[in-house]
């Protein structure tokens, strides 16, 4: 079975890039060989720059990739395998996709301005200043339930979190080899590929043992101290290895995926409300779109599109294979989670707790397989290692370290992720107060101050260790932010392109805004109080959030219709 | 498909996620000597939009080598207020 859903997952995705894909390349965008690309007209050797397609994919993927399409997926489960991956691969032909694709052809025939400046310019300031204020609400959520991930990942695998801090230092050495000796680039990498297997090696020999809250404490300063060092020392050659491990990962999950052979021991369907959000019934639908976000689709994807991607395609012909396909090789993760949970999820429980049985999959999913393997990715980790090793006959705790560092390194590189762009929207923010009250802007966008709000907020969520009701509410701010690049999108093609093919992107996008709202009011309304009820200073601040985010988007969705027939 | 076709395609293939990845990580790099340049441009002839920092005959004779960080400087411009997709796009996701 597994190998026939993953095979089932590359036609459906080969058939819908050359069918609908390419639909959407021709008639409705119209991208053409012989247009000037801002790679082109705006050569400046730095930021304009044409690349190589292959490397842009590369690096556009690199780019979205992350934690979320595997976490979300695992959140899923409860309804049976199937949902989940229809949501996935409908997502991500349908309004994922396009949603990527769309942004980067509006940015690349914008000279490589940003969504956002597109937004604003096509949908008034305001809806440009809505995107700002959705994009901070994302990146405190996104501390709150990547740390609160980590954070369930590192107490259950102390080994992942020893990898971890050795892959710290050997990423330091790596920077010290790269930039300081004159050792050429290939031997470094190859270096640098040893420093990750010999940190995997290193960490079940010395695990770290620490509680959960201490790993708190650890990554509100983590996050502070990374996001401000030079990107020399650390970031960049940590991500350097970061990348041979995600691609490493993901083929060897494709592979064990595709050979392994193995029936289901999941139901296809199980209930349309298993207790996910907060324990309560959560219907499938409007609820999805909270549980699997990046994997089937997500608004931060609109900024890489518009903010590097565009600005070096060389190509509009590239386009769709990079903004179109990159999605697609997200999805494509995102359903390797789902068939390694699907098939080896209950032999992973058995070997931890050979006498667990699980009658009803919707609730003992929840109750007994996440308690027993401990919770957020870690089923994922468990399963993914069964798989593999059951196919390539890798040895299993060099597997496990493996799969949990993998997952937990691109929530940790996240988290400082989060807090550098902070810094720009919280300064973007505060800019209105700049000549009215000079001191409270230099106060906001003092480069400290800044740091630590994203960062205090986000771990003062996380502290909860609730991260199934923190994760729906980074879901939430991700998908209103895809909707509005959407609306952005249907906008575009209303005024600048033909008209006729304007549903192609405001069908999903009201889809989406429909979905989402109804969403947020539906978590408003039945998790919060529960959580309120246990955590009441991070239930108020969860409150507040989704207050806003649900007022920005009524705004947002009447700015739509007063400015879609003006003219710019 | 003999055994050393099938490695040179292998080969290609790691060689080009190699190219991928460092084009990833190097953006990074370019990003922050772009702010140092940046600076040290405004530095040296920052007498030019009223800031009063070197003789302006030295900042005139520094002029012609600094002819590409200038150009450089005056396309960045096009982005000032349009920075956060660039660092988002530099970044790890989600």
């Amino acid at each position: 079975m597994s190998s026939v859903i993953v095979l089932a997952a590359i036609v459906i995705y080969v058939i819908f890039y050359f069918t609908y894909g390419k639909f959407l390349d021709k008639r409705v965008v119209g991208a053409r060989e012989d247009v000037q690309v801002p790679s082109e007209k705006l050569y400046d050797g730095v930021d304009y720059v044409p690349a190589h397609r292959f490397v842009l994919f590369g690096h556009h993927f690199a780019s979205i990739a992350g934690a979320g399409p595997i976490v979300g997926p695992v959140l899923a489960m409860g309804y049976g395998w199937l949902p989940g991956i229809l949501w996935i691969w409908f997502g991500n032909v349908f309004i994922g996709a396009v949603h990527d694709y769309g942004a980067l052809c509006a940015s690349v025939r914008y000279d490589g301005k940003s969504v956002q400046y597109v937004a604003a310019d096509l949908l008034g300031k305001f809806t440009g200043r809505t995107f700002a204020w959705f994009i901070l609400l994302l990146l405190i959520l996104v501390v709150a339930a990547f740390a609160a991930v980590i954070g369930g990942i590192y107490v259950k695998h102390p080994d992942a979190a020893a990898a971890y801090v050795y892959k710290i230092i050997f990423a330091i050495i790596l920077g010290f080899l790269l930039y300081r000796t004159k050792l050429p680039f290939s031997i470094s990498t190859l270096i640098g590929i040893v420093f990750l297997l010999v940190s995997i090696y290193l960490g079940p020999k010395t695990p770290l043992k620490l509680s959960y809250n201490s790993w708190m404490i650890i990554f509100f300063f983590y996050i502070i101290i990374a996001a401000s060092i030079p990107v020399n020392i650390l970031l960049q050659p940590r991500d350097y290895m970061n990348s041979f491990l995600l691609y490493f990962g993901l083929i060897a999950g494709g592979i064990a995926a595709l050979f392994s052979l193995k029936g289901f021991s999941v139901p296809a369907f199980a209930s349309f409300n298993p207790p996910i959000i907060g324990g309560k019934p959560t219907p499938f639908w409007p609820a999805i779109p909270l549980i699997i976000a990046c994997g089937a689709l997500s608004g931060f994807h609109s900024l890489v599109a518009s903010g590097t991607s565009s600005k070096q395609i060389s190509s509009e012909k590239d386009a769709l294979f990079i903004g179109y396909g990159a999605m697609f090789t997200e999805g494509f993760l995102s359903t390797i989670v789902i068939v390694s949970i699907a098939a080896f999820g209950i032999t992973a429980l058995q070997k931890v707790d050979p006498g667990a049985s699980i009658s009803n999959w919707a609730i003992d999913y929840y109750k007994i397989l996440l308690k027993k393997l401990g919770g957020g990715a870690n089923i994922f980790v468990s399963s993914y290692a069964e798989m593999t090793v059951s196919v390539l006959h890798l040895p299993k705790t060099f597997m496990i370290t493996l799969a949990a560092m993998w997952v937990s390194s691109f929530a940790m590189t996240t988290l400082d992720t989060t807090n550098r762009l902070a810094r720009y929207t919280i300064s973007e923010l505060a800019e209105p107060l700049r000549e009215k009250y000079p001191s409270v802007y230099t106060f906001l966008s003092n480069r400290w101050v800044s740091s630590a709000i994203p960062a205090f907020l986000g771990i003062y969520l996380a502290w909860t260790g609730q991260w199934k009701v923190l994760w729906p509410s980074f879901s939430a701010a991700n998908q209103l932010l895809a909707a509005i690049t959407l609306f952005t999108v249907a906008a575009w093609i209303y005024k600048k392109l033909d008209k006729k093919y304007v549903g192609y992107a405001l069908i999903p996008a009201l889809a989406l805004w429909v979905t989402v709202t109804a969403a947020i009011i539906w978590y408003v309304i039945v998790v919060l109080p529960g959580f309120m009820a246990k955590n009441y200073g991070q239930g108020i601040i969860l409150y507040v959030m989704n207050i806003i985010m649900i007022i920005l988007n009524f705004i947002l969705i009447f700015n739509f219709f007063k400015n879609k027939n003006k003219i710019n | 498909m003999d055994f050393f076709k099938i490695i040179s395609e292998f080969k290609k293939i790691f060689k080009c996620i190699n190219e991928a990845n460092k084009h990833f990580v190097v953006e990074k790099i370019e990003f922050e000597l772009q702010e140092m340049q940046n600076v040290f441009t405004l530095l040296l002839f920052g007498a030019f939009i009223g800031i009063p920092l070197p003789p302006s005959f030295i900042a005139l004779e520094l002029f012609p080598y600094m002819e590409e960080e200038i150009f450089s400087m005056l396309i960045s411009t096009h982005n000032t207020k349009d920075m956060l997709a660039i660092l988002a796009g530099k970044l790890d996701g989600f």
